[in-house]
């Protein structure tokens, strides 16, 4: 696996989980 | 202030108990095999890591904003008393044309459930032979063979269709048609809403243990250390920047994006008419994206070409999606050992769940278009529906051999009729509708504004980035498989049901038409529900 390889894996898990989580905790907030 | 509101058209008891079961079910609906199978081989083939730059632009361009459109056109079509598609449209659409353009949208569903209905009993029908033993992989010579002849003998694509196979296919794909009814019968809330919070959350269990399985496998044959999970990962996600000059990139990652959430799929319009106007459509819309893209790529990205590479090489994580999920993946579970039958059955049983929660939501907006159109009750409804799907099920599953009906049906109607119907939402949401007024309505009762960029994003840039990806989608495939439908019986036969379902559902809305103005209903538009005149004031 290259750097580049996790540099995108991690940006890519972290953009959908962070945008997941973030959508939940406003709804769950509510 | 009271609000008040046109009667519906059929007195209906339809409706969502809570705000975070719409998005389960909506997430249910979206999240599918594509997921797990397709998603991961498309961005191997396409760049790897580099695919995401297209596939996140396609998510941000065209998935989350059809997706708002969707979501807001169905609530609004809810407060004139609408819930189906053509309805819908034709009241966003203020016409004719536009309602029978809607007519696709419950097409597409009841069409592709009766192919997505037998690919349910495949994945049941695995879950069960690993839980209960596995696929006998383990005492095979030759397990990449025995895999194969498995799976031919569960669909049936090799010879002259399952009906003629030794397995049990049938057996799985009456309990899932039964299943499948079950769930519709009980209501939107108590079936598809409780079923969808039970099983999207279970579903997720599944993949983490699934997933942490395969990321602990290290390097499970020291005489092969290439073969080990960080290089499997890296041949997901080892970037390719030479593939982003390629056309094709750009188009495979639209098309995954399109396909994977579910929009122009004529489900969400129908899921979002039973919100109430103070109900959130933007904050919702946008979770419910988000859920399918932590499937997709947290779990589809880092499971199944992973587990493929790690224990069969660059050779073994290669193959279509079905090939990927139903043939190298249980080869890969006979080399785990005393676990593989487990995750076996979890992966399987999780593929099932995704399959099942993507195939109710498909009966579900075809049932409340004949209840509203035609006037019958909600048991007659659900049998019409479940008939006219369960018989052209039939009729794949009897024309299983080469899966040619299958082929036929995905590529007419679950993929080229999408692109359409897309097309056609967007365009009466952002032009006819008009974007000020669409996105003013969307941000009643939301829980976040929508950016002021994608003002322009659903005016011009969707529509645009829609027919360049749909012209470029004819060019490639539109050749071949007009070649394919003239030249075999089976295919002709198979577009010949799509058409008469299609002219089926057109007299309904006909029948629908007369009896909505009778009762003096909207449905061209014309003029906006008494509880929209309070738009104008605020949310622009």
């Amino acid at each position: 696996m290259t750097t580049a390889g996790w540099i995108f894996m991690i940006v890519s898990l972290a953009f959908v989980w962070g945008l997941a989580i973030w959508c939940f905790r406003r709804i769950l907030s509510d | 202030m009271s609000e008040p509101r046109e009667p519906p058209p059929v007195p209906t008891t339809d409706a969502w108990g809570t705000r975070l079961g719409v998005i389960l079910a909506v997430s249910g609906s979206a999240v599918g095999l594509g997921n797990f199978l397709r998603f991961p081989g498309t961005a191997a083939e396409n760049g790897g890591g580099a695919f995401m730059i297209p596939y996140f632009a396609a998510l941000l361009l065209l998935g989350i904003p059809i997706g708002w459109a969707e979501w807001t056109m169905g609530r609004y079509g809810g407060r004139k008393g609408f819930h189906s598609c053509p309805a819908v449209m034709g009241v966003v659409g203020r016409g004719r044309v536009a309602r029978y353009l809607g007519v696709i949208g419950l097409l597409i569903p009841v069409c592709v459930y009766m192919y997505y209905g037998l690919i349910e009993a495949w994945t049941l029908q695995y879950a069960w032979a690993y839980a209960t033993g596995g696929i006998g992989l383990d005492q095979a010579a030759d397990q990449v063979a025995h895999a194969n002849d498995f799976f031919d003998t569960v669909s049936g694509e090799r010879g002259d269709g399952v009906l003629y196979e030794s397995g049990n296919t049938f057996v799985f794909w009456i309990f899932v048609m039964v299943l499948n009814t079950w769930f519709v019968a009980r209501g939107l809330s108590k079936g598809i809403e409780k079923f969808c919070s039970y099983a999207m959350p279970a579903m997720a269990v599944c993949a983490v243990i699934v997933l942490v399985r395969v990321l602990t496998l290290g390097t499970p044959d020291p005489s092969k250390p290439e073969l080990n999970v960080v290089n499997g990962l890296g041949y997901m996600w080892n970037p390719d920047f030479g593939a982003l000059a390629r056309a094709d990139t750009w188009l495979a990652a639209a098309g995954q994006i399109f396909f994977s959430l579910s929009v122009g799929f004529g489900v969400i319009v129908n899921y979002a008419s039973y919100l109430r106007k103070k109900d959130d459509v933007v904050l919702s819309g946008l979770t419910a994206s988000a859920t399918n893209e932590v499937f997709e790529v947290g779990f589809g990205g880092l499971i199944t070409l992973t587990a493929a590479f790690v224990f069969l090489g660059a050779s073994g994580a290669t193959g279509g999606a079905f090939a990927l999920g139903f043939k190298t993946l249980p080869v890969v579970f006979a080399h785990m050992g005393a676990l593989g039958n487990l995750i076996g059955a979890l992966w399987f049983f999780m593929l099932f769940l995704a399959a099942i929660t993507s195939s109710l939501s498909m009966l579900q907006p075809v049932k409340s278009f004949v209840q509203e159109a035609v006037g019958l009750s909600h048991r007659q409804a659900v049998a019409l529906v479940v008939v006219i799907a369960s018989l052209g099920s039939l009729w794949v599953l009897w024309a299983s051999g080469g899966g040619v009906a299958r082929h036929t049906i995905d590529f007419w109607v679950g993929t080229a009729f999408i692109f359409v119907l897309a097309a056609v939402q967007i365009v009466c949401f952002a032009w006819v509708f008009g974007i000020d007024r669409g996105l003013a309505d969307a941000h009643h009762g939301a829980k976040m504004r929508i950016p002021r960029v994608f003002r322009f994003v659903m005016k011009y840039v969707a529509p645009a980035y829609l027919l360049v990806v749909f012209v470029a989608f004819c060019v490639q495939s539109l050749g071949k498989h007009l070649d394919a439908l003239l030249s075999s019986s089976i295919a002709a036969t198979t577009m010949g049901l799509v058409l008469f379902v299609m002219l089926l559902l057109c007299g309904m809305v006909r029948i629908g038409e007369i009896r909505w103005r009778a009762q003096g209903l909207d449905l061209d538009g014309t003029r906006p529900p008494d509880d929209d005149l309070e738009i104008d004031g605020d949310a622009r």
